[in-house]
């Protein structure tokens, strides 16, 4: 079988590795940390100052994201930059239940959005850090590179606004044998070899299960893949080797196909890009992972001021990985120094 | 220290198989089978002190239903029921032993819903059926779940996420990180059309976890064993050779791989083989049922059926739109109400005690009697003849007891013309045609050697007839492999050609055991909680023997710490030894009667009377008062006389309060304080 997934654009495919199949998705919060008395500003709106720092945060108002202004006049900014692009994935249809079973490739068609959020100055004595970023050394560059892609379309229609859902693409659909323009989905899930936490056991497993997916027709070819209104969760799609649909048919019937995507490629490019590639994400502190995936409040100052009021304490900007469901620091915590004079 | 074992197994052979059991004994046998823990002595003394003994029991017997230890050890039942995994965060194999049984003794003076390990759907339902004295139905058709929205116990998902797609709306404006419980209940028909009590928790899901290619069978399989009391085994038919290597990957455990089938439809295999469809026709309807719930439960109700070929041979083929329609198909079945009724007999008679066809119809009738309430109904199998005697030694064996076993054969082989029919005996009306099927299955199972080279079920099969299956045949055909009316077919040149002489007659001795058996080993924490009580330990010095109620490996069903070693012994007497010594002479002094000179007296200048009555004594005050039958108290008290006489004849200068307590340990060490 040929199978293999290749890339528009090269770099930054988030992708779901093997080795952590529950969650090889990771997304980073940022958050905002601060002491603080809380002021109102000539606007009306609630500015936050940082009493030992020579620094405050200006929030300007709503889904505007907010300025770190310096004691010493400089300003910089919290910018967030898209790219968009697509990329191909091949997909075996290996045993299906709802049409004939004959040997059939398919693509998909996966948009997403290379975004990258980070500080950048807007006013500096030197004009040429201008749009530059905030930076200690060289080391460390107050900026995060993500990768959005439509997985999470329906709980951020914000941020995955003009992100095209993805598109499947199959040389015939006898294997499906669609008896309609829209064919509902009951399930698509995902298998990943995983401990069973009753019997402590690793087997084979359905390791994420969606509900309310549904294909609609786009030509004789192609049908588009549409996501259920709900936010309560991040649809992973490609979150194992096997993805499993069950069908939905008439009578409370159904049938079942099983399709076999070759992540290969994107894997070895999921693990290069790792480090680099985060989701981003304002959250408040508490440790879960839902949280985590607030990723509309990037643009709702407030509640990053209600975060200030919480945490006194260093201003700093902290990158946190969810490895496996359980929160992790990792490493790249990226912390605005109190000192004068520190950030360049 | 030379540890001395008393063992006392021929006083289960000698002591009235068939007898009632004294009514203190019974009282003790309820209470540790309820509660875990010895009859307090006021409660001894309420039983001793009645006219009527049965009514008093019955007294104790209800305020014991209503504790908290009993709803823990029920909840431990179920959970073994279901093969889920019991209490993760305290059981044996995570904890030091002493941490562990500390744990479960605090958890034990909680009370049930404030354990925070039951924060998930599955527990609080059990906990809420036996607590509220819930009709048993409600494990299959209950439509409310409570739970806490982040359950502690570990499972993939948490119930609130399980539940996400029913409860949509009233999940909507959930907290998620209140620390209080949840209620939901269905109110839609779909709600209530997708939800079935304790198999559409995320717990059950977890536990039997499905793939495309296992299409949710496991889950079937669980529902038929765990309801119908049908234990489907994962067989591997023998089979052209590119199928048993798709067998092997679906059936075989854990190895289930969707992704490395090949191109062998499993469909097509299950559809078309008739080995295969002998279980499948009754599996894959009900596996239906959850189609689109491989992970979490679908609101959209899945069609499927409750189909299976009842006892006579009649057809149920029920059709049904979603999982809660089959479990309420199910609990509308005789074969249900035969099946839970068996599960309670299992627990509180024994599972090695034969139910009757007959016995078991007249329990359904008892547990319909009582709206299939789970503690109505055990009052009255707490008063049963059966629970109150010892198993007949010399049962006669019908067909009703090995029949299982045939059905066993028979789920498979039904529909293959040259297999006789086994589910009926005698397989043929001539009896040299029945002697000759019989013989063709001896051989074939191969029961003189216990299945050593037998021919079925087929070694690559992946299991075989347990030891005391076989033993039940070899008895029933020694018997003349009578049928249901208990006439004999087979003649005696006819069970010599079938069995040797020595495997014939060979008694079935009821032994202790670990297991939901008659005769019970105290569990390890009742052992060390009874001591602890008896001797006014602190909780936490008491060692506590290496043997669990409950606590079984899920997934094998054996317990995790088997029967206990030489080692282990030692160490547990070496540990009550060490409690002994910490006793004042006052406790020796007001426990059994001794006055303040006997205390100094050596013991062989005690007159043999007062030292018999001393030892009676202690005796009752360890087992309890009128526990033993005359007959196995003067046997044990002979046991003792013995040990001790053998240990002053070697340590002549030791006091009163050294024997006594060795007197103590022997009565500790023997197998009737340590079993029920």
């Amino acid at each position: 079988m040929l199978q293999r997934c290749y890339f528009l654009k090269k770099r930054k495919i988030i992708f779901h590795g093997k080795d952590s199949p529950l969650t090889k998705h990771f997304w980073i919060s940022i958050t905002i940390l601060l002491s603080t008395n809380t002021s109102w500003g000539q606007d009306g709106l609630p500015t936050i100052v940082a009493e030992k720092f020579p620094f405050k945060i200006e929030a300007s108002g709503d889904r505007t994201l907010p300025k770190v202004v310096f004691d010493d006049g400089r300003v910089a900014e919290i910018v967030m930059e898209q790219e968009k692009s697509k990329f191909f994935t091949e997909m075996d249809i290996t045993l299906n239940s709802c049409g004939k079973n004959i040997p059939t490739q398919c693509n998909l068609v996966s948009s997403y959005i290379d975004a990258q959020v980070k500080l950048v100055w807007k006013k500096h004595p030197n004009p040429e850090k201008i749009g530059k970023p905030l930076m200690r050394d060289k080391r460390e560059v107050f900026s995060r590179r993500s990768l959005l892609t439509y997985t999470g379309k329906a709980k951020h229609p914000v941020v995955f606004k003009d992100l095209q859902n993805p598109v499947l693409t199959c040389s015939n659909w006898e294997w499906l044998s669609p008896k309609s323009e829209k064919i509902d989905l009951l399930e698509w899930s995902t298998e990943n070899m995983l401990t069973n936490n009753e019997t402590d056991l690793s087997e084979n497993r359905t390791s994420n299960a969606y509900h309310g997916i549904a294909l609609t027709k786009i030509d004789e070819t192609s049908y588009e893949i549409g996501f259920p209104t709900s936010k309560d969760m991040t649809i992973l799609l490609f979150d194992g080797t096997v993805i499993g649909w069950t069908v939905k048919a008439e009578n409370f019937e159904s049938c079942d196909v099983t399709i076999k995507p070759n992540l290969s490629t994107a894997q070895t490019e999921f693990q290069r890009e790792k480090k680099y590639s985060t989701p981003v994400a304002i959250t408040d502190d508490s440790p879960f992972w839902e949280q985590a995936a607030r990723q509309d409040s990037i643009f709702k100052v407030l509640s990053v001021q209600l975060l200030a009021r919480k945490h006194p304490g260093l201003l700093f900007l902290n990158l946190i990985e969810l490895v496996n469901g359980s929160l992790t620091d990792n490493s790249q915590t990226f912390k605005i120094s109190p000192v004068s004079g520190e950030i360049e | 220290m030379k540890i001395i074992l008393v063992v006392f197994s021929l006083f289960l052979s000698q002591s009235g198989f068939g007898l009632e059991i004294s009514p203190t004994a019974e009282l003790r046998r309820a209470s540790f089978l309820l509660r875990g823990e010895l009859p307090s002595p006021e409660d001894y003394a309420k039983v001793l002190n009645a006219k009527n003994k049965r009514r008093a029991i019955e007294e104790i017997e209800q305020a014991y239903l209503k504790s908290p230890e009993y709803a823990l050890r029920m909840r431990i039942r179920i959970q073994e029921l279901f093969s889920t995994k019991q209490e993760s965060t305290f059981h044996r194999k995570e904890l030091p032993l002493a941490e562990f049984n500390q744990k479960v003794r605090d958890i034990s003076k909680s009370r049930p819903t404030d354990f925070q390990i039951n924060t998930n759907a599955l527990d609080q339902l059990f906990f809420s059926i036996i607590t509220k004295n819930l009709s048993w139905d409600n494990l299959l058709i209950s439509k409310k779940y409570t739970f806490k929205v982040r359950n502690e116990f570990g499972s993939f998902l948490t119930d609130r996420e399980f539940l996400n797609a029913v409860f949509a709306d009233e999940f909507a404006s959930i907290d998620e990180f209140s620390p209080s419980f949840f209620d939901v209940e269905a109110k839609s028909e779909n709600q209530k059309a997708v939800l079935a009590g304790s198999i559409t928790t995320s717990r059950f899901f977890t536990r039997f976890q499905t793939t495309k290619l296992n299409q949710n069978r496991r889950r079937a399989a669980a529902v038929f064993r765990i309801f119908l009391c049908d234990n489907l085994k994962p067989v591997i038919l023998p089979s052209s050779s590119e199928d048993k290597e798709l067998l092997n990957l679906s059936l075989n455990g854990n190895s289930q791989n969707t992704n490395s089938m090949g191109s062998i439809s499993t469909d097509d295999r299950h559809a078309k083989d008739k080995q295969c469809q002998s279980c499948h026709y009754k599996l894959d309807p009900a596996a239906k049922t959850f189609r689109g719930s491989s992970l979490n439960l679908s609101s959209q109700p899945a069609s499927g059926a409750l189909v299976f070929r009842r006892r006579d041979g009649t057809m149920v083929n029920i059709p049904v739109s979603g999982i809660g329609q089959l479990a309420e198909a199910i609990t509308q079945q005789p074969e249900y109400a035969q099946c839970q009724v068996k599960h309670f007999w299992n627990w509180f008679v024994g599972k090695d005690v034969f139910l009757e066809p007959k016995r078991q119809m007249e329990l359904v009738e008892a547990f319909e009697k009582v709206g299939r309430k789970p503690n109505d109904f055990l009052k009255i199998l707490l008063a049963s003849k059966e629970f109150r005697n010892f198993p007949v030694e010399n049962r006669i064996n019908t067909f009703s007891h090995v029949e299982p076993i045939f059905k066993a054969c028979n789920s498979c082989h039904v529909n293959e013309p040259k297999t006789p029919q086994m589910a009926k005996y005698p397989f043929a009306i001539d009896k040299n045609k029945n002697f000759d099927l019989l013989e063709s299955f001896v051989k074939e199972i191969d029961l003189k050697r216990n299945g050593l080279s037998r021919k079925m079920p087929p070694p690559e099969a992946g299991w075989n007839l347990g030891e005391d299956e076989f033993s039940i045949l070899k008895e029933w055909i020694s018997q003349g492999a009578r049928d249901e009316d208990g006439q004999v077919y087979l003649t005696q040149r006819e069970i010599d050609e079938l069995l040797p002489k020595e495997q014939q007659n060979v008694k079935l001795i009821y032994k202790t055991t670990f297991d939901d058996t008659y005769f019970r080993y105290l569990s390890g924490f009742d052992f060390n909680t009874t001591l602890a009580s008896l001797l006014n330990s602190s909780t936490t010095s008491v060692y506590a023997q290496p043997r669990e109620f409950g606590f079984k490996n899920p997934t094998t069903g054996a317990p995790y710490i088997l029967t206990p070693n030489g080692a282990t012994i030692s160490a547990e007497v070496q540990i009550i030894n060490n409690e002994l010594n910490r006793l004042s002479s006052n406790f020796w002094e007001q426990n059994f009667g001794l006055s303040g000179n006997e205390f100094w007296t050596p013991w062989s200048n005690l007159e043999k009377n007062r030292q018999a009555e001393i030892l009676n004594r202690m005796i009752d005050f360890a087992i309890g008062p009128k526990v033993l039958g005359p007959k196995s108290q003067a046997q044990l008290l002979a046991s003792l006389q013995k040990g001790i006489d053998s240990y002053v004849a070697k340590n002549k200068d030791r006091i009163m309060q050294d024997i006594l307590k060795r007197a103590l340990l022997l009565i500790f060490s023997s197998e009737r304080f340590q079993t029920i």
